[in-house]
């Protein structure tokens, strides 16, 4: 058996064939020290997905920390403005806490980022590579979209106070109706505008289905301007074939201090959680003080795992055994042979326990001769 | 096929009987065996039986689509799942209790005892009181009798274990019932189905 595409892991292929499509539309590799500094993650918080981050100090005195995630330090780090811009990709690990367990993980990432001028050329671009990406782990996969200016500028005619507002969204997020409209009645809205909101929660799925019911519960320009983007964008979807692979989604609401606009998640049917999501971020790019706009997204490699696969029927397709005083070079010969023939060879004394084997030979003095009726 | 997460128990048979009376039946439940596993293909449900506290784990790892899970279940351990429908069944509150004859003392740090630490801390945080946490598994009404705690924080439902403890509830701050949540990625795969089931619920409660 050769070693073929097919029987590497699924977090193995992906890698492989990402960097392949990536590379292909002109994105670079960067890579990055395991380091940044602390002050980056105390002072962006809010951006990471927990707040725990593993600390140390330096030799030199300064407090470091292991990465808990990439698009912050490719966000400091880059050079890239309006006019110039900048196309990274990145496969890297990042060391989050895990909820679960209440220890730190390890979580292999890969994604991309695109900064500069972001127009809707870019969107559409950066939307089919996370189709794309999601494609190369299962062909049952759905982005999930949505643009968040339509629920902010719903939000523009309310006048609620932050707590209010972090509330009613935490609501939409868990598509809560119930706790919603408690939220609504504490924040003092109207029954009108408490019925906009619990439809934004239940608002999702087919994105032509979706968009023209969110049409009819556009209040505002804001609101409208965003549909509209949303319509342009499906249209270049479609040509491109991947419009049934697009649901929409108002309730991906990302943290408004970071992100704007287009917002995703991706999802595999089979892997309990999303496997990929992202962005745009202009918002916080503004914040770091950059002339730039943003957006990108990440593939979560570690949920793959979940993804079943089938074991092969055996670890190797031949073992070789051999005795006391043979000719080596002519052992090695056999085993050359064997593997030649496209075989998984172990040459051994004795074999291992548990090792799954297709065929047996005993190599001796007279050569090489297979050992039938034995598994 | 849409796997449900019921949990075991008399809050179980309540959900499992408001899920029947709408379409979404399983005769063999009612069969006495140790099964945990009950499934009915014409009707494309699979029941599975587990222990409440361990309902949304079941539905945040996908081994259940769909699971209904009590409310204090949920701000304990926040799931990262959708919160679809209030059953309003298994109501109860999530009070604060003490000996009868308490008064706190703000002078200093008071000692709480629970089986629900987060929504403790959270309830406290909010007054900025501090507090100590005393972690119980079972019988909670015991500790403020033997001074192992100040206070307690559970659920309750008629007040009558408060009551019989020689106890009396200083504060009621969460409504509790039972609530319908879905995974995230099966809510995109299934959704269809999901939410014919909610629809057909969200009529009858």
């Amino acid at each position: 058996m050769k070693l073929q595409i097919e029987s590497l892991r699924p977090e193995e292929r992906v890698t492989l064939q990402l960097r392949g499509l990536y590379e292909a539309y002109g994105y670079k590799k960067y890579r990055m020290s395991r380091f940044e500094e602390y002050s980056l993650y105390a002072a962006n918080k809010k951006f990471l997905a927990g707040e725990n981050v593993i600390t140390f100090t330096d030799l030199d005195g300064r407090l470091l920390a292991l990465k808990p995630d990439v698009t912050l330090s490719i966000a400091k780090n880059t050079k890239a403005n309006r006019e110039n811009r900048e196309k990274p990709y990145y496969i890297e690990n990042v060391y989050r806490e895990s909820k679960e367990s209440h220890t730190y993980k390890e979580i292999n990432q890969m994604g991309l980022e695109v900064i500069g001028n972001v127009d809707r050329y870019t969107i559409i671009e950066v939307l089919s590579l996370a189709e794309r990406s999601l494609n190369a782990i299962s062909a049952q996969s759905i982005l999930s979209m949505s643009n968040m200016d339509f629920v902010l500028g719903f939000f523009e005619e309310l006048n609620l106070e932050e707590e209010s507002i972090r509330k009613i969204f935490n609501c939409l997020r868990k598509k809560n109706e119930n706790e919603l409209e408690k939220a609504g009645k504490e924040a003092k809205l109207s029954d009108a505008e408490l019925k906009i909101l619990s439809k934004i929660a239940g608002m999702c799925g087919d994105f032509q289905k979706t968009l023209s019911e969110a049409k009819e519960i556009a209040i505002n320009n804001t609101m409208r301007a965003a549909l509209e983007e949303l319509s342009e964008i499906y249209k270049a979807l479609r040509i491109l074939s991947i419009g049934k692979k697009i649901q929409l989604d108002f309730s991906i609401i990302n943290d408004t201090d970071y992100y704007n606009g287009i917002v995703f998640k991706g999802y595999v049917a089979g892997i309990p959680r999303s496997v990929l999501a992202g962005g745009e971020y202009s918002v916080m790019m503004e914040k770091m003080g950059r002339d730039a706009d943003a957006i990108g997204f990440a593939l979560y490699l570690n949920e793959l795992q979940s993804l079943s696969t089938t074991r092969p029927l055996y670890d190797v397709e031949a073992i070789v055994l051999y005795g006391e005083e043979i000719d080596c070079g002519k052992l090695a010969l056999s085993v050359r042979k064997l593997k030649n023939e496209g075989n998984r060879v172990i040459a051994l004394k004795k074999i291992t326990e548990g090792l799954r084997y297709e065929k047996l030979y005993r190599f001796s003095q007279e050569g090489l001769k297979e050992v039938t009726g034995q598994c | 096929m849409l796997n449900i997460a019921l949990p075991k128990g008399r809050l179980g048979d309540k959900v499992y009987n408001l899920l029947a009376s709408v379409g979404y039946d399983c005769k063999s439940i009612y069969d006495d065996n140790r099964k945990l596993v009950f499934e009915n293909e014409e009707l494309g449900v699979r029941y599975l039986l587990v222990k409440p506290s361990d309902v949304a784990i079941y539905v945040e790892h996908n081994a259940a689509d769909i699971g209904i899970v009590g409310k204090d279940i949920l701000l304990e351990y926040e799931p990262d799942v959708y919160e679809l429908l209030d059953l309003k069944l298994g109501k109860c509150r999530m009070a604060v209790a003490a000996k009868s004859d308490y008064v706190e003392d703000q002078n200093r740090t008071l000692r709480v005892a629970t089986k629900f630490v987060n929504i403790a801390k959270e309830h406290y945080a909010g007054m900025n009181r501090d507090i100590d946490i005393i972690k119980l598994n079972g019988s909670v009404e015991l500790a403020p009798i033997l001074g192992l705690a100040d206070v307690i924080i559970d659920l309750v439902e008629s007040g009558n274990t408060i009551r019989e403890n020689n106890l009396k509830v200083v504060d009621e701050f969460k409504q509790i019932s039972a609530r319908l949540i879905a995974n995230k990625s099966s809510y995109v795969f299934k959704k269809e189905e999901i939410s014919q089931m909610v629809d057909s619920l969200r009529i009858v409660v």
